[in-house]
């Protein structure tokens, strides 16, 4: 774990450093010509998610900008760890990219503990986040008679074990989101982690599980049809979705469990290639299009530079390695 | 119930030129992606769900939609003609389609897997449309302990599956379900049987594993004697059904529906358990029992149809409440949520003309399908009659590609030749792989939802016993058992299916 803080360190200073060398290595860009062939984009999940989505529209971006091929790739398998690692050993010169996620980024190389095959901010430079996946408190209301947090917590207060948790696996931020209720409230309740949210959702209408953290799109329908009730969202501000819909944050001061996608290099690529690819990545994701395909999507757009996205990844990074470790959520 | 109105809605929409048109597209994309072997229709919808971006929504579902269905009639052809399964559904068909191609029948295999497949097409889209709204609620009824004996249930019947020995059945289906363990324990994180690599957290692949036991094993053994698979070939057949094949195939076609139909609700692997079970149940309730392994028709009619109508009525989660019953789904789930519109409860009320617009089409695809296949029958039997040492690269090629490409990953390439060494070593012992294959698909549902039960009752197993759709499958599933076990029975069950 030392090592990687250092390794953190050292990356954040060289990250401090990017707007000196700025003109320099925009210098040398105008002679290495990047990209002067295809660029292979790595997504850690099958084709057709949220993600793939962001990264094929991303894709088809960067090509027209900068006229050369970039191919998504999809690698699926172990929540993502395949494919993150994949792009951790290949060659550091911008021809490998990968849009990853938090699990990916922020609670694997903790959760997995000592064996695990990267660090991420060791192993991977950080070019910029591009969404926010908001995740709503809901509840079954057949289940449970609260409709505020303030409410829910003197229940689970009340009736500590009672209540199961749904999640979308071990580790996903869904689960961690209920853990983090639980320990900033002192309550407790069983966690019953599934594959994926859609093997969930069936088992939360049916009530069999009554309270779980996760995302709009899959939500909103039960919430409209008053088969679940929202009581908040977990980011640090109220939603464009529903402006009524309070946070958790408002009565757990703090409270942010998000699940969010960013682009990474491996670590080394040059600062030329990255803040290339960043400043192109900030413009496309400024764009109305690209706005109003991720808000469809159920994402909130975020424009972010390289800077940024590594403070995100290490204070979440923290946040998680807390409650993985408070929480006992590991292997063994 | 205005259902005409409804229909004759969903006909006007679906019946328009370019929707037929899509239809068509969709339909024989997923014919051809059915045909080339582990090409699964995942990677298809995959690839041209940013094409779809760009249509109407009705017009992309529909699309869309004839590109599962119409893999799913593709994988059949594959699993018959060179028994290799491309989709977990097919397995089945490969059993008693692959033996009756040996015996110069594919074509009446074929048209028995179309015909039937139309049928219960046919009448699950009559079932959906009538039907949908309540039976969502049903599935809603399966909470982990049902599904729990739901896979109990699966786990007996699957011992009729072979025709061998019953040891060698039950050693089979142990180890089906000790291969079904290797990956991360979801609820611990513990990898299993990883060997601390990354490329089998998730576990063995499917695809992977079912086209190197069958496919590639049936290479390696038809290269050992080569002049016996060539005599078997040449002799193609006749496309038509006879009368007497046809009065065979009634009643499984219509039981084979039936149960496809019904399991097809439940998104937890419902519609895959289908095809298994009509096998199960064909050979239970068969005249002629001790042909079942050996090239029956009933064994690859009552299974098509199941796994036609539980394809089609997989549709009612996911249109209705939101929840994609597979990877296929999920993707469809994708498309729509990128037009803006989230499949869920009012989803019936606020689209209609999507709604029955997509069930229409379902009919009209699965028509144009049998209209498409029944003359590309007597082109797919012709590939039989290329010689063998042109074909088996060419099958081998295309494995692997189709292997490779759900991932993209060569780690399951390799799975699948280590898996075809051993379908050889299997088919060496004489052990049938089917009961393994759904050892492999049950135990880790098993599993899951038995410890999930037992998270939700807090540890007291006794509550198995309180819900009364458990305790009643765990019933059958007991009965089951006895019969099997029982002694005059089972030396019945040697003596008719002793090969």
């Amino acid at each position: 774990m030392k090592l990687t803080s250092l390794a953190a360190a050292c990356l954040s200073f060289a990250l401090a450093g990017a707007p000196l060398a700025g003109p320099l290595a925009n210098a040398a860009l105008a002679e290495t010509a990047y990209p002067d062939k295809a660029v292979t984009i790595v997504v850690p999940f099958s084709a057709g998610g949220t993600a793939d989505i962001i990264a094929r529209m991303a894709a088809e971006h960067f090509q027209k900008k900068f006229g050369q091929p970039f191919v998504v790739e999809n690698i699926g398998g172990g929540g993502g760890v395949s494919g993150v690692e994949k792009v951790t050993r290949a060659a550091p010169d911008g021809y490998t990219l990968v849009l990853a996620s938090t699990s990916n980024l922020a609670v694997h190389p903790t959760l997995y503990g000592a064996k695990f095959p990267y660090q991420t901010l060791r192993d991977l430079k950080p070019i910029g986040q591009v969404s926010v996946v908001p995740n709503v408190l809901v509840i079954n209301p057949d289940k449970i008679a609260a409709r505020s947090v303030p409410e829910l917590i003197a229940y689970l207060k009340a009736n500590p074990d009672k209540v199961s948790f749904g999640s979308a696996g071990t580790g996903t931020t869904q689960n961690l989101a209920g853990e983090l209720l639980m320990q900033r409230t002192g309550t407790q309740m069983v966690h019953i982690p599934y594959k994926g949210s859609s093997a969930m959702l069936p088992d939360l209408l049916a009530g069999n599980v009554e309270l779980a953290f996760d995302n709009v799109p899959l939500l909103l329908p039960h919430v409209k049809s008053g088969k679940l009730v929202a009581l908040a969202v977990a980011t640090p501000e109220r939603q464009d979705f529903d402006k009524n819909l309070p946070t958790v944050a408002e009565t757990i001061p703090g409270f942010e469990a998000t699940a969010w996608h960013g682009f990474l290099a491996p670590a080394g690529t040059p600062d030329a290639v990255t803040d290339k690819l960043s400043a192109e990545l900030q413009t496309f994701m400024k764009q109305p299009e690209t706005v109003k395909k991720m808000q469809e999507l159920g994402m909130t757009p975020v424009s972010s530079t390289p800077e940024q996205f590594a403070d995100l990844i290490k204070t979440m990074t923290a946040q998680w390695k807390e409650v993985i470790e408070k929480g006992n959520i590991k292997p063994q | 119930m205005d259902l005409l109105g409804n229909l004759a809605l969903g006909f006007a929409t679906s019946l328009s030129l370019h929707n037929l048109l899509y239809c068509f597209m969709g339909a024989l994309f997923g014919t051809l992606i059915g045909v080339l072997p582990g090409l699964g229709p995942v990677a298809t919808i995959a690839m041209l769900l940013p094409i779809t971006f760009g249509l109407e929504p009705v017009s992309a579902l529909i699309m869309l939609a004839g590109i599962y269905y119409g893999a799913q009639y593709g994988g059949s052809t594959t699993a018959i003609l060179i028994n290799l399964p491309g989709e977990s559904t097919s397995v089945v068909t490969a059993i008693d389609g692959y033996q009756m191609a040996r015996q110069g029948r594919a074509g009446t295999a074929l048209a028995t897997a179309a015909l039937g497949s139309f049928f219960a097409g046919t009448v699950a889209t009559v079932f959906i449309a009538l039907f949908a709204p309540p039976l969502a609620e049903l599935a809603l009824e399966f909470g982990p302990p049902e599904y729990f004996a739901l896979m109990v249930l699966g786990l007996i019947a699957s011992i009729t599956l072979a025709s061998g020995s019953l040891l060698k059945a039950l050693a089979m289906i142990l180890l089906g379900l000790l291969l079904g363990l290797v990956g991360r324990d979801i609820y611990t994180t513990e990898a299993r049987f990883t060997f601390d690599l990354q490329n089998l957290s998730d576990g063995l692949q499917f695809v992977a594993l079912a086209m190197g036991i069958y496919g590639i094993g049936e290479i390696v053994r038809n290269l050992e004697a080569p002049e016996t698979r060539s005599v078997a070939v040449t002799k193609v057949g006749g496309l038509m059904l006879s009368w007497a094949d046809i009065r065979r195939i009634a009643a499984p076609v219509l039981r084979g529906t039936g149960l496809g139909a019904v399991l097809g609700i439940l998104p937890g692997g419902g519609a895959l358990l289908s095809s298994f079970a009509s096998y199960a149940l064909e050979k239970k309730l068969s005249r002629h029992p001790q042909e079942f392994g050996k090239g029956a028709i009933e064994g690859v009619a009552g299974p098509e149809s199941a796994n036609n109508a539980g394809a089609q009525s997989s549709f009612i989660p996911m249109l209705t409440l939101g929840i994609p019953s597979n990877p296929v789904m999920a993707l469809m789930v994708g498309a729509l949520i990128i037009h803006g519109i989230t499949p869920g409860p009012a989803f019936v009320a606020e689209k209609p003309e999507l709604f029955w617009g997509l069930i229409a089409s379902m009919w009209v695809g699965n028509l144009m399908l049998v209209v498409l296949n029944l003359p590309l029958i007597g082109i797919w039997v012709r590939l039989l009659t290329v010689p063998y040492n042109y074909l088996f690269p060419a099958i081998i090629v295309f494995s692997a590609i189709g292997v490779y490409s759900v991932n993209n990953s060569t780690a399951d390439v390799l799975v699948m030749a280590g898996m075809g060494v051993f379908g050889y070593i299997l088919y060496k012992l004489d052990c049938e792989p089917a009961p393994l294959l759904l050892g492999f698909i049950l135990g880790p549902m098993l599993e899951e939802n038995l410890r999930r039960s037992m998270l939700l009752f807090r540890g007291d197993a006794g509550q198995f016993f309180t819900r009364p759709l458990t305790a009643t499958l765990l019933g059958i599933a007991l009965v089951s058992l006895v019969v099997v076990l029982l002694p005059t029975i089972s030396r019945k069950r040697e003596v008719v299916f002793k090969e």
